[in-house]
């Protein structure tokens, strides 16, 4: 066991810091293909203007963009060796047309030819080299770092690259696929550059290039027209304009002032959808975790957390506080490409009162009270704890509901002590399903709350199985069930945590992507 | 000897005196001041018994526009509003009364004290006084209630901070006149404690600008707490609070637009009835003077 302990909370950590990225701001998530694709013959030519409701906080480069606004940005720039479909069930050809897997930790990539980055200069094996060394360098201070198991990297040719793996790695191939957290650079474009420079400055790969960048109010980019897929992207120049106030985008986008956004509301979606704007349909990737504290207080008790757990009613809760558009979830969200389902056979999902009370009256605890801390801001989490707090008087539990600051919370979450039976935060889509669990449960994390042997094995094994994403999938439901059985969390429900709007009478062919970066922007076109 | 210890009080009038001979009616304001907080206070205690449902409970269909059954409809969670509205009132009345009666009792307490003893004791208490002035009120609020939690008793102490110095330098202003009288002078010269001059003395004459301080604190708290909750940092939910149900109904003004207007309706009726009492008793204090 001793030889995961390292690891594992490496790992919490960045899932954690990846979180806290995500709720500083905007929050990753993620729209599901679903078939909104638009069939018709695509047009080159026009401008689009979309507005955000942030800039990039941690910058353009993409190995450092750690927070949804960066990623949301630098997928446009930047490119993998890989790439995913819209829903990130299928891996597809990026900057390698072809790859193949040696053996367990041996991998060969083909690139792609006639690819050039953004200054004219072709993409060469060395560059590949190079951008794969970086992530994994300790120097670049990478968040997607600690994700690789990467061994060495070398070019074998001008288009064929090797990697090598120190233990096999099931994530490999689908973080080479996604721009951020494996974008490839050109070599001297980098080192010619400051950290800082690279910040609002690019040279990537991908289908747009940066014209402008006014900090705090628009981006412009413009068709990079040396683009390997051509003639796409079809739309000339895209422009990002910086909408903060959710309910000044909406009046934005309904006023048609801009051609496309993303708004976080259900009450926000309902609204655009009455003006006649498009919604794209939505993963549910922002699972609300209510973790608990098993190693002291009332949460102790096994008896008491499967009490408090049939106590709930999961789909009243999800209803309500969503209004329809989130899905009941375990602890890695049902969004997630190797995310886990709840249904009936789901253990102590399913809401039983008499059960719940016969457990306390066990437990020697007929009435118990549960603290639980929720952000400020977190005003699904608000609702649901309300409800949650309705129906637990039902069994005898009281919930104590304390709202803070984002700050505060995160302060608690880091800290040995919680100031609080139970704590809440909220998930965005991670780089690898690993991170959701390794948040919670990693032994030896500052987050973790749960001591036990079994999970830690479960985890373990779930981040190495190099098969197929089916059985990584089966690995992931197991532990999830195993979480749900012992209740080290509760998880009401996952809702979106961006949902995609844009006006269809000003933009075609779009397709939402689960990871909701716009990552198929290229295929869109606009009409006047 | 034992005339000189005789208290003065029992030969010296509170002052100003009312004009004697003459009953005034009470002026127009006051009574529909009062008149809407007592109106609050009936609702706060009988609106909840006037219909069945329970201020905590979901069950209803949420989101539903005000109707024979919800007379004010239901909130994001299928809650009766009118019912929590009535709730909610219990919270904003005793924070917004009791704010002003602690901060009138503790800022009297260190206004008599900077006046009447002057030197030292009214420089320090002064400069403290001047430095809770100088700090924003809203943000003395927030980082209270940041650190020691929202709860009413929290709100109410930080309220009361808030409003301290405004009593504070009334009561010294005050006491720095009225120890210049006569009536004054001769209990100082017969001996008597400066603390039970204090009490038997300034006491009664400070009343009059108390009394209107105190209205306007009350009014001005209601605002302070609302906004509060406005930012989630004062009662917890599921306690309803005025300030609360407005930054809840705020993603839904578009389409139920309600959800805002009641709460904002009531906490408008409660600092206007605290304002037109504080009002009414300032001229009726202006026009004895």
């Amino acid at each position: 066991m001793k030889n995961h302990r390292i690891p594992l909370a490496a790992a919490a950590s960045v899932a954690l810091m990846m979180t806290l990225a995500g709720c500083s701001g905007t929050s990753p998530s993620s729209s599901l293909a679903g078939g909104t694709a638009e069939t018709g013959t695509p047009v080159s030519g026009g401008v689009l203007t979309v507005a955000d409701a942030d800039q990039p906080l941690s910058g353009l480069d993409p190995v450092m963009a750690q927070s949804f606004n960066s990623k949301r940005l630098a997928a446009q720039f930047y490119e993998g060796l890989l790439s995913i479909n819209a829903d990130g069930t299928e891996l597809l050809p990026g900057l390698a047309t072809s790859w193949t897997a040696e053996s367990k930790t041996e991998y060969l990539f083909t690139l792609r030819k006639g690819a050039t980055f953004h200054d004219g200069k072709s993409v060469t094996a060395n560059d590949v080299v190079y951008s794969l060394k970086r992530i994994v360098d300790p120097a670049t201070a990478s968040p997607y770092a600690s994700l690789y198991s990467i061994a060495a990297v070398s070019a074998v040719d001008e288009q064929t690259v090797r990697v090598k793996l120190s233990s096999p790695q099931a994530s490999l191939l689908r973080l080479l696929a996604q721009p951020w957290s494996g974008g490839i650079v050109e070599k001297d474009w980098t080192e010619s550059h400051s950290a800082a420079e690279r910040k609002t400055q690019e040279n990537g790969t991908g289908p747009y290039r940066l014209k402008s960048y006014a900090e705090g109010s628009l981006i412009e980019t413009v068709a990079y027209d040396g683009y390997w897929d051509a003639p796409k992207p079809y739309i000339d120049q895209v422009n990002y304009r910086v909408i903060a106030d959710e309910s000044t985008l909406v009046q934005s986008l309904t006023s048609k002032s801009v051609d496309a956004g993303q708004v976080k509301q259900p009450t926000s979606v309902q609204t655009l959808q009455k003006s006649g704007l498009t919604v794209g349909k939505t993963a549910a990737t922002g699972v609300q975790w209510m973790a608990m504290n098993t190693l002291d207080g009332p949460l102790a008790d096994v008896r008491v957390r499967r009490a408090f757990s049939l106590a709930l009613d999961r789909n009243k809760i999800n209803q309500i506080s969503t209004l329809g558009t989130g899905q009941l979830s375990a602890v890695v969200p049902p969004g997630d490409p190797l995310g886990c389902t709840v249904d009936a056979s789901t253990p102590y999902a399913a809401q039983n009162i008499g059960e719940a009370k016969r457990l306390l009256a066990e437990a020697g605890t007929p009435a118990v009270t549960v603290s639980i801390k929720v952000g400020s801001n977190n005003a699904l989490a608000i609702k649901a704890v309300q409800l949650m707090k309705e129906q637990l008087s039902a069994v005898g539990i009281t919930l104590d509901i304390q709202t803070v600051a984002f700050e505060d919370l995160v302060s608690s979450v880091l800290s040995d002590d919680w100031g609080a039976d139970m704590v809440n935060l909220v998930s965005t889509l991670n780089a690898d399903a690993s991170q959701y669990v390794a948040l919670w449960f990693a032994k030896g994390s500052a987050t973790t709350k749960v001591e036990d042997a079994k999970l830690t094995t479960l985890m373990t094994d779930a981040k190495s199985v190099p098969t197929t994403d089916e059985a990584r999938k089966a690995a992931y439901q197991k532990t999830c069930d195993y979480v749900a059985d012992q209740v080290f969390m509760v998880t009401p429900f996952a809702a979106p945590t961006v949902n995609d709007v844009w006006s269809s009478s000003r933009l075609h062919g779009f397709t939402p992507d689960v990871t909701g970066t716009r990552l198929f922007l290229k295929d869109a076109w606009v009409s006047e | 000897m034992t005339a000189t210890l005789t208290d003065p009080t029992t030969v010296t009038p509170v002052i100003p005196a009312t004009r004697s001979g003459t009953r005034r009616r009470p002026p127009v304001g006051l009574l529909v001041g009062a008149g809407l907080l007592l109106l609050l206070v009936v609702f706060s205690f009988v609106g909840p018994l006037l219909r069945p449902f329970d201020a905590y409970a979901s069950d209803s269909t949420p989101l539903t526009g005000p109707n024979a059954i919800n007379w004010l409809g239901t909130d994001d969670l299928g809650r009766d509003v009118f019912v929590r509205l009535a709730v909610a009132a219990r919270a904003s009345l005793v924070v917004s009364f009791f704010a002003a009666v602690i901060a009138a009792a503790a800022g009297t307490l260190v206004g008599l004290v900077a006046g009447l003893w002057g030197r030292w004791a009214d420089a320090g208490l002064m400069a403290g006084v001047e430095i809770l002035l100088a700090l924003p009120s809203i943000l003395l609020a927030l980082c209270a209630v940041t650190v020691f939690g929202g709860s009413v008793l929290t709100v109410t102490l930080v309220l009361a901070l808030v409003a301290l110095p405004q009593f504070a330098r009334l009561v010294r202003s005050r006491s720095l006149e009225l120890r210049e009288l006569d009536f004054v002078h001769s209990a100082r010269v017969s001996g008597i404690p400066l603390l039970r001059i204090a009490l038997r003395h300034l006491l009664p004459n400070t009343f009059g600008v108390i009394a209107v301080q105190f209205a306007n604190t009350a009014a001005i708290s209601i605002l302070l707490e609302a906004s509060l909750s406005y930012l989630g940092l004062s009662v917890q939910p599921p306690t309803p609070s005025w300030g609360r149900m407005i930054y809840d109904a705020q993603t839904y003004m578009s389409t139920t637009p309600w959800l805002a207007v009641a709460p904002l309706g009531t906490i408008l009726m409660l600092s206007i009835g605290w304002g037109l009492v504080g009002e009414s008793l300032s001229a009726r204090r202006r026009s004895l003077i």
